[in-house]
């Protein structure tokens, strides 16, 4: 009888142990299962690349949707209310953020500013304007620090150490996704900076659309000598497009990088009155959400620039001015 | 007849009146615009007074530091690469419990300490790791200097150090660094110091009297 009670308890004491071992395991895979929200299309791809299956990544505006011309919906409210965190660019670039944030009033919200702490370029190189929101932040900067790969390696690295700070058990897999994904972009830059290390850069006067681009080419050490239309988003008018041929000339442009969506027609008659060739970079803030959709944009980009520095120094300009 | 403020009547020793007749003035007019214009003035010194002061108070810097923006040539690009790598040397610590060496950060791909992911003008930089009791310098000075420069070639003069600072270490940081007293949860913090030219490592504690400047980020928002 004894030996049944002892055979009993065996059994209900492995019972509760492998009871227990079992829900301790269900909770180390489940980890904390955040919801993320991003307010722009890289941050989907960085956490996405950083949490992996780990937690769940929501974009605050739709796919498809311009940030710069985007109004909030009732749904995209009711996304806002859904999630633990948000990931936020806070230097101007997600602005439609601010008054939903505001009407959802949520303390309980962890705001990740991706831009904190991050060395930043002024607009314009030393224009300053004092910003109106905010008393501590008097200098107005380049709000597009994700168009890089060191600044949004840093950026990324920021945000992997703010969620593992949320979900510890997690941590550790969100700094190993965070350097593999890292490495990965810096083989990027890499194999551009290989292409151009024998491009001779001296005769080329490069100008850019708009700042966005300032970021990527002062990583690649490429000297950009003039924004001609400090401001994008906006279709511009027969007087802006005029001053902007203007301002191409002046400067002396041999290449223009303007954006992906900017109009056939305004390319071409910008080439018909300046000559200078033209090519186009992605803003990386439109399109569908994906994990590697910023890689995707930023290899395309830096092919791009790789062909126009290419093509302009070697045969194109020199051959043209010959 | 009808007299207008503008009009004074005397009597003269003869018995004839005398009625002198000022011209239109709009003196009261001309004043009240003058003292209107000045409170304007006044009230736009005071605005840009204040908003001028707020300003110095932010960029409020010691001699021995120096803002990013300042910064010449290619040397935001080596400031912005220190700074990205700090993040990683902090993951290894964290993971190994040692700082990593510099073949070791070389190994892992990461810049400034591998090359290939430089410019030209940077690509000559040599590392050097100096560690301490509970913080770490990475010294680093461009070979290159000195090469002849030519088209996409213009090597960087400056020398850099990256000072890594465990504020849990066991002795006291070699130099100044900044407590963060809003987050006491912090561990770590780390400091860009540049010098103007090729120099050799000043040590640890001699960075300010050797002239060496540490490197503030402008976008110190809290």
């Amino acid at each position: 009888m004894k030996n049944k009670v002892k055979v009993f308890l065996f059994f209900i004491c492995v019972f509760f142990f492998s009871g227990v071992f079992s829900l301790a395991t269900a909770g180390q895979e489940k980890g904390c299962h955040l919801k993320i929200g991003v307010t722009l299309h890289p941050y989907y791809s960085w956490v996405k690349n950083i949490v992996g299956d780990r937690a769940e990544v929501i974009p605050i505006i739709p796919p498809n949707t311009d940030p710069h011309s985007y109004q909030p919906t009732p749904k995209d409210m009711a996304v806002l209310n859904d999630i633990d965190v948000l990931v936020v660019n806070n230097l101007g670039h997600d602005e439609f953020i601010k008054p939903m944030l505001k009407a959802v009033n949520r303390k309980d919200l962890v705001i990740i500013d991706t831009s904190k702490g991050l060395p930043l370029i002024p607009v314009q190189r030393h224009v300053y304007a004092f910003e109106k929101d905010s008393a501590n932040n008097q200098v107005a900067y380049n709000s597009h620090t994700y168009i890089s790969i060191t600044g949004s390696i840093q950026q990324i690295q920021n945000i992997a150490r703010q969620l593992g700070r949320l979900c510890p058990e997690d941590a550790k897999i969100f700094r190993k996704n965070s350097r593999a994904y890292a490495r990965r972009l810096r083989k990027m830059l890499a194999n551009a900076l290989h292409q151009l290390e024998n491009v001779d850069t001296t005769d080329l006067r490069i100008a850019t659309v708009h700042d966005g681009y300032a970021y990527l080419f002062q990583e690649l050490g490429v000297e950009v000598a003039a924004v001609v239309q400090p401001r994008h988003g906006i279709e511009p008018t027969p007087r802006q497009l005029e001053d902007t041929i203007k301002r191409i000339k002046r400067a002396k442009v041999n290449i223009l990088f303007t954006e992906l969506d900017y109009k056939k027609k305004y390319v071409d008659i910008i080439y018909k009155e300046t000559g200078c060739r033209i090519y186009s970079l992605s803003h990386i803030s439109n399109g569908p959400y994906s994990a590697d959709f910023f890689e995707k944009c930023m290899k395309k980009n830096l092919d791009t620039i790789v062909k126009a520095l290419t093509e302009s120094s070697s045969h194109g300009e020199h051959a043209k001015s010959a | 007849m009808a007299t207008t403020g503008s009009e004074r009547r005397s009597t003269s020793d003869n018995g004839l009146k005398v009625v002198i007749v000022r011209p239109l003035s709009a003196r009261r007019e001309a004043v009240a615009l003058a003292c209107l214009l000045g409170l304007i003035l006044a009230l736009m010194a005071g605005r840009f007074y204040s908003v001028r002061k707020k300003g110095l108070d932010a960029s409020h810097l010691e001699p021995y530091q120096q803002k990013d923006l300042f910064l010449k040539n290619q040397a935001p690009i080596m400031y912005r690469s220190l700074c990205s790598v700090a993040g990683d040397i902090l993951d290894i610590f964290q993971d190994e419990g040692s700082w990593p060496s510099v073949k070791r950060l070389e190994e892992e791909e990461l810049p400034p300490f591998a090359k290939d992911f430089l410019p030209p003008g940077l690509k000559g930089y040599v590392w050097k790791m100096y560690p301490g009791q509970g913080w770490v310098d990475y010294f680093g000075i461009n070979k290159d200097v000195g090469k002849k420069a030519r088209a996409g070639f213009d090597p960087l003069k400056d020398s850099f150090v990256l000072r890594i600072i465990d504020l849990r270490g066991a002795a006291r940081p070699p130099g100044p660094y900044v407590e963060n007293k809003t987050d006491q949860g912090k561990r770590f913090t780390w400091q860009v110091w540049i010098y103007p030219a090729p120099r050799d490592y000043p040590g640890a504690q001699k960075l300010i009297d050797k002239g060496w400047k540490w490197i503030v980020n402008s976008n110190n928002r809290s």
